[in-house]
């Protein structure tokens, strides 16, 4: 069981905010946007990955 | 392969936690980290369970008893535990009406599947009429 998975995401989510906070009081809100994109797209990346483990792991105990 | 209830139901507790920190700051990760914990659990339960499965559908083969219908109800079992999932996640995001479409198209799915039992069963009920 990989519990750090869990933390991982959280802790990208943490610093994603802390970045977009520091980008938008600096100024640069164009960049604190690209920031919080490129976060959410390596998250989802993470998870898609987890969510086709999870569905190989249902299918092949399911005899899907 | 003796499971841990208790290990599951701490990271539950901490991924709700973890969701509600990110829920004030940035909403979508908050949903992701709840995805990801739940990825997680589900994962850890079917791999704890597969042992107790097989052993059951071992025991059946042994017995004589057909296992083409318990494979059927397998099935059926198993598309209904990802299309929760997967309408527990929707419904977490707040779109309710794209939960009740995935918990629409697993129905289906089990109908289909189920299809050949309730011929089997109709064959049988008129081989008794006639």
């Amino acid at each position: 069981m990989d519990v750090d998975f869990i933390f991982k995401i959280a802790a990208i989510g943490i610093i994603v905010t802390v970045l977009n906070l520091v980008l938008v009081r600096s100024g640069r809100e164009d960049q604190a946007l690209l920031t919080t994109l490129a976060g959410l797209v390596v998250v989802l990346l993470m998870i898609v990955n987890a969510i086709a483990d999870l569905f190989t792991t249902v299918k092949s105990i399911f005899g899907l | 392969m003796k499971m841990e209830i208790f290990k599951v139901l701490a990271i539950c507790l901490i991924t709700a936690a973890l969701a509600v920190v990110l829920k004030q700051q940035k909403g979508e990760y908050a949903l992701l980290t709840a995805l990801a914990g739940g990825t997680v659990v589900v994962l850890y339960i079917l791999k704890s369970v597969a042992a107790p499965i097989e052993y059951i559908s071992a025991r059946l083969d042994g017995l004589g008893v057909k296992t083409e219908y318990f494979a059927v109800s397998l099935k059926a079992l198993g598309i209904g535990y990802v299309t929760g999932f997967i309408a527990d996640v929707c419904r977490d995001s707040g779109q309710a009406s794209l939960a009740a479409k995935a918990e629409l198209a697993g129905k289906c799915a089990i109908f289909i599947l189920s299809l050949p039992l309730i011929t089997a069963v109709l064959e049988t009920a008129l081989r008794f009429l006639k």
